[in-house]
């Protein structure tokens, strides 16, 4: 049976010599493989992967959907006679919607995936100014994404 | 944004892939299925970071992660070498875990070899120890122990080596 003083001393020493060893490193070909797939994967958190095109064109009703409920809020919106009595509102013009990207597979938080697509819309009022009688475009561009409802597998 | 989280990641594979490695290697035969088994616990991770902003994890966790892809491989791997018995397998005899800092420094080449003949009970909890940096306390957590247990292994580990390391001067000695 040694003494403990001198187990702790061999402790130490094993120690001392464990530290003039270091791990060996991972390999090219494991470092390539590893940081092609986290490529891989940091990639397909932002984006991509082709549509089958029977859902080509989902993503109008989406859009549409979505200016039916904003179209309220826009008439709701216009100009009030007694706020803006120098103004008559004459029109209200959705103009193209376009899509600005191709569809596109999102992975979501949860794990499922959903579908989306980067539209472009335009919502112009047209108005006339009373005391000179120019009628007047007003209007915004309003860049958006529409996703599509949560796809499981 | 994903290029970023991409950088993240492949500095954090740089800096610990050796420790991950290392732990690997006392659940495979070879340095090939090592790696892989590191790039399994990598792919686990990164799904399971999802919730975390996708920031790289903690070390103890990443070896929990490979203990138990680990014990996957080992349960397929006794499988596989059932169905092939009748095949031979060659060892890579340079194939080490290891590396000396200094060139023919003799301890250290002896300790390197002891250190795979541990029970892979000590092993672990060396290797998680010494080069992973962790606490008694993590590995703990990882190995579902208790902080005494572990620091009685890696204690129980290091006077083996220290006992083997004195039998073996002491053979030389008597020999010259």
């Amino acid at each position: 049976m040694q003494k403990p003083d001198k187990q702790l001393d061999s402790i130490e020493e094993v120690e001392n010599i464990l530290k003039r060893l270091t791990p060996s490193a991972l390999s090219e070909r494991a470092t390539r493989a590893n940081d092609s797939m986290i490529d891989g994967l940091a990639g397909s958190q932002s984006v991509v992967l082709k549509q089958p095109a029977r859902r080509q064109y989902w993503w109008q009703a989406g859009i549409a959907a979505s200016l039916l409920a904003g179209s309220g809020l826009v008439f709701w919106d216009q100009p009030k006679a007694d706020s803006l009595v120098e103004y008559d509102f004459l029109n209200n013009i959705v103009g193209p919607i376009e899509p600005t990207s191709a569809e596109m597979w999102f992975d979501q938080d949860d794990g499922n995936s959903c579908l989306a697509v980067s539209y472009l819309k335009e919502d112009i009022n047209e108005i006339r100014d009373k005391r000179s009688g120019l009628v007047i475009q007003t209007g915004w561009r309003e860049e958006g994404n529409v996703l599509e409802e949560t796809t499981e597998f | 944004m994903a290029s970023c989280v991409a950088e993240n990641w492949k500095g954090w594979l740089v800096e610990h892939g050796s420790k991950l490695l290392l732990f690997a290697r006392s659940w495979c035969q070879s340095r090939e299925d090592a790696e892989d088994l590191v790039q399994e616990a990598v792919l686990k991770m990164w799904h399971h970071q999802a919730d975390r902003g996708y920031v790289p994890p903690d070390l103890p966790l990443v070896f929990s992660t490979i203990r138990f892809c680990g014990l996957n491989f080992h349960r397929s791997e006794r499988r596989r070498k059932k169905r092939e018995e009748s095949v031979i397998y060659l060892n890579d005899f340079q194939d080490m875990w290891l590396d000396p800092v200094l060139e023919d420094d003799e301890d250290a080449l002896l300790l390197r070899e002891r250190i795979k003949t541990l029970s892979p009970k000590l092993r672990e909890v060396v290797i998680m120890k010494f080069w992973g940096g962790l606490t008694f306390q993590q590995i703990a957590e990882t190995l579902a122990i208790s902080p005494n247990t572990a620091a009685s292994r890696y204690r129980y580990a290091l006077e083996q080596l220290a006992q083997e390391l004195r039998g073996i001067k002491e053979d030389r000695h008597a020999k010259a």
